[in-house]
């Protein structure tokens, strides 16, 4: 046991006291005079109901909540009355805005919120005996679901290492971060069931990108950790998900992928806008994630060389044959040159057009003479 | 920058060069040798759908998992084939007993398929004409700004301890990252609830923080466990029932209805949990019912704190009622400790001599 209350209630004469007051109806009463801001909110559109955005108005809204915002640290939420040393200090950690915020952060979290969905329930399972497979399709296949599976898991133990260090001021954020540790769990999930209900069940794991992972995890900051994760790994993998959908064998893989690449999309959006939120807030910690990121795109290609490619090859092309496999090289280098050019696109928006050039993909692509997109973003 | 890559990859040759190697078509295809068990799971009930349970089988499933984990540190899945060279991702949880509980899955599954969104499932026009007074509505405020604290802090004790686990109890990490999402939810489900209309947030606890922080600061999994599944949402629970069966509009009702049945799950899993760790660690016992003697009396704080009690006696109709509602809950809590095998904790919790103290007895 770490804290141990500042009372001992058995022995408490103040307590005793005051229930022998409420049971003679004598109520203190001081809760209703907290002082607080009494203010008209309401659905102003009705068809999405009550969102956050309805009530950022303020000392309750987010807009004017300070870069520091001096005084909170406990449990109280934004907006609420407390007396900043009698509060139960929680110890957060990150307690600057720029360490967490992004633009749009409420209403990525309302469009979390409304979009849920049950791998078990929406995904048409029971189908799956309709469509005939090939056993090298299904063995590809199950190597692709492996990877998801193994991947997805790391943007929950992410999310979730940062969560708790958050002060409670940033709720939106907060949200935002369960609501995507909640989605990756069930995309876990339901790569995992895909692939066990498939006929070959789950293939090999990949130390090439275990190591991504691992890199990932052990991020300095969170903003470090966010664009890796949310604006690099995770924008590489709504790529694959859009590739998957394409190649995917069967309808009911095809369906798998829409629903998880509508959640993947909002975090990499969220990603996109705290980086943005960064570069226009607090530009000096630029090189830091120029730094970050140099690492992050090192480990990255190192997953270029790894079963993974092969599995997509043979999907893409629908086969080993020699002339499937040519046809998977053409799609799939598209592909991994899309990844890069989209990354770059994301830097750009961002307001991190900087990093192209000094990107460890740009010398590489060229290297290699693929990805004709890459040169012309540069 | 915390993990360095072994190599620089990008000014690497051989990485170059096996990519040359596959876009001229010379693949290895070694990897599709390596197949493991088999598996064509397929829903045992078609209405329900693919279930975790219908997946458990054979090797993939929980059943075979040794009691500590030795053989997996890195995020490869459970039943995967694992190649030498997987990194240790540092997890520090990785005994099944620290963990576990049968029932996980299926909570799982039940927070999924009974999902809602407080933005658009609460009947929020509801409120726009309230059956009660102007007091009685500043009182379900000041409990909800409670609730609020609890979402939070409750949120932040799932998370906290879900990037720990190993990856080998993976249902036990999905049901985490729905304590994380439901708990998110009842912050905002009761933020939106104190503000709509004419609203306003009430004072912070002093007492109900430091049970939060009591229950946050954990030194173990299964300490956090105990004190924030079935001691703190027991209460949770009761006060969701509570605050449906005295609503007075249909916006109360749900929200109080939908805070009972997402409660339900987290004590659900704390009583599962408990008993499955005290049965493969009877001698854990001891430190549980340390940890929970200084988390009851932290709750004891909370509960005789003016802005938790004096709100509920208005919303309850006066006294008596809140008392009743006192009684219920802890009797209802400590059969559950009982039914964990945490014993009768009448005798000794510090809720009993609180419980005499509202009769009017002496402590």
């Amino acid at each position: 046991m770490s804290y141990y209350g500042s009372a001992d209630y058995r022995y408490n004469d103040d307590l005793a006291l005051r229930m022998r007051d409420i049971k003679k109806g004598n109520l203190d009463l001081g809760w209703l005079k907290a002082g607080t801001e009494s203010r008209k909110f309401a659905t102003e559109n009705k068809k999405r109901g009550l969102t956050y955005m309805d009530l950022n108005h303020g000392s309750y809204g987010y807009d004017d909540l300070p870069e520091l915002p001096r005084g909170p640290r406990g449990a109280a939420p934004r907006g609420a009355a407390f007396v900043p040393e009698n509060q139960a200090d929680l110890e957060p950690e990150l307690n600057r805005k720029t360490d967490v915020w992004a633009y749009k952060v409420a209403s990525f979290t309302e469009e979390a919120m409304s979009r849920q969905w049950d791998a078990t329930t929406d995904v048409p399972w029971k189908d799956l005996d309709q469509y005939p497979r090939s056993e090298e399709i299904e063995i590809a296949f199950a190597q692709l679901c492996t990877f998801f599976t193994e991947v997805e898991l790391i943007a929950t133990d992410l999310p979730a290492k940062w969560l708790w260090r958050m002060n409670n001021q940033f709720s939106e954020v907060k949200h935002f971060i369960a609501t995507q540790a909640m989605d990756e769990a069930r995309h876990a999930e339901v790569f995992r069931k895909r692939a066990l209900a498939g006929g070959i069940g789950l293939m090999e794991a990949l130390p090439q990108t275990e190591h991504s992972l691992k890199a990932i995890l052990d991020g300095d900051t969170y903003s470090e950790a966010s664009a890796f994760m949310h604006l690099l790994a995770e924008g590489n993998v709504l790529t694959m998900f859009r590739f998957s959908e394409f190649i995917s064998p069967t309808p009911v893989d095809k369906r798998i992928f829409q629903l998880v690449m509508q959640d993947e999309a909002r975090h990499v959006s969220y990603g996109m806008q705290h980086l943005k939120w960064i570069m226009d807030h607090a530009p000096e910690q630029k090189e830091q994630l120029h730094r970050a990121l140099d690492e992050g795109e090192n480990v990255t290609i190192n997953q270029f060389d790894a079963a993974l490619t092969e599995c997509m090859i043979v999907l893409a092309g629908k086969g080993t044959k020699p002339e499937q496999i040519q046809e998977g090289i053409k799609v799939v280098g598209n592909m991994q040159a899309k990844q890069i050019t989209e990354y770059f696109h994301r830097l750009e928006r961002a307001g991190f057009a900087e990093r192209i050039p000094r990107s460890k993909f740009t010398p590489m692509m060229a290297d290699l003479g693929i990805g004709q997109g890459v040169k012309a973003a540069l | 920058m915390a993990y360095i890559a072994p190599k620089d990859y990008a000014a690497d040759p051989e990485i170059v060069a096996k990519i040359l190697r596959t876009i001229s078509g010379q693949l290895e295809l070694d990897w599709m040798k390596r197949v493991g068990e088999p598996a064509a799971f397929r829903p045992s009930q078609p209405s329900r759908g693919l279930t975790l349970d219908d997946i458990n089988q054979g090797g993939y499933g929980p059943d075979k998992l040794p009691e500590v984990i030795r053989h997996n540190f890195s995020m490869a899945p459970r039943g995967s084939l694992m190649p030498p060279g997987l990194p240790s991702l540092g997890y520090r949880v990785n005994r099944k007993s620290d963990v576990w509980a049968d029932v996980a899955a299926s909570l799982f599954e039940e927070s999924k398929s009974r999902r809602w969104a407080p933005a658009r499932d609460v009947p929020w026009s509801a409120l726009d004409t309230p059956a009660h007074d102007q007091r009685h509505e500043l009182a379900l405020c000041q409990i909800a700004t409670g609730l609020i604290s609890i979402g939070l802090v409750s949120c932040d004790v799932a998370a906290s301890w879900e990037w720990r686990m190993n990856q080998e109890f993976h249902e036990i990490k999905y049901l985490l990252c729905a304590q994380m999402f439901d708990a998110g939810r009842i912050a905002e489900a009761f933020r939106k609830r104190a503000l709509y209309g004419g609203g306003s947030l009430g004072v912070d606890s002093r007492p109900l923080g430091e049970l939060l922080k009591s229950i946050f600061l954990s030194d173990t999994y299964p300490e956090a466990s105990v004190s924030m599944n079935l001691l703190l949402f027991s209460w949770v629970q009761a006060i969701g029932r509570h605050w449906a069966a005295h609503a007075s509009n249909a916006a109360d009702a749900y929200l109080g209805g939908q805070l009972a049945q997402d409660a339900t799950r987290f004590v659900s899993y704390g009583v599962d949990h408990v008993r499955s760790h005290l049965h493969a660690r009877p001698l854990q016992a001891e430190a549980l019912a340390d940890h929970l003697d200084l988390c009851e009396n932290a709750l004891v704080g909370a509960l005789g704190a003016p802005e938790l009690i004096e709100p509920l006696v208005i919303v309850s109709g006066g006294f008596e009622p809140a008392a009743a509602f006192y009684r219920r809950t802890a009797s209802e809590y400590f059969r559950r400790c009982d039914a964990a095998g945490l014993g009768d904790r009448r005798e000794v919790s510090a809720l009993t001599p609180f419980l005499r103290m509202l009769q009017g007895d002496s402590p």
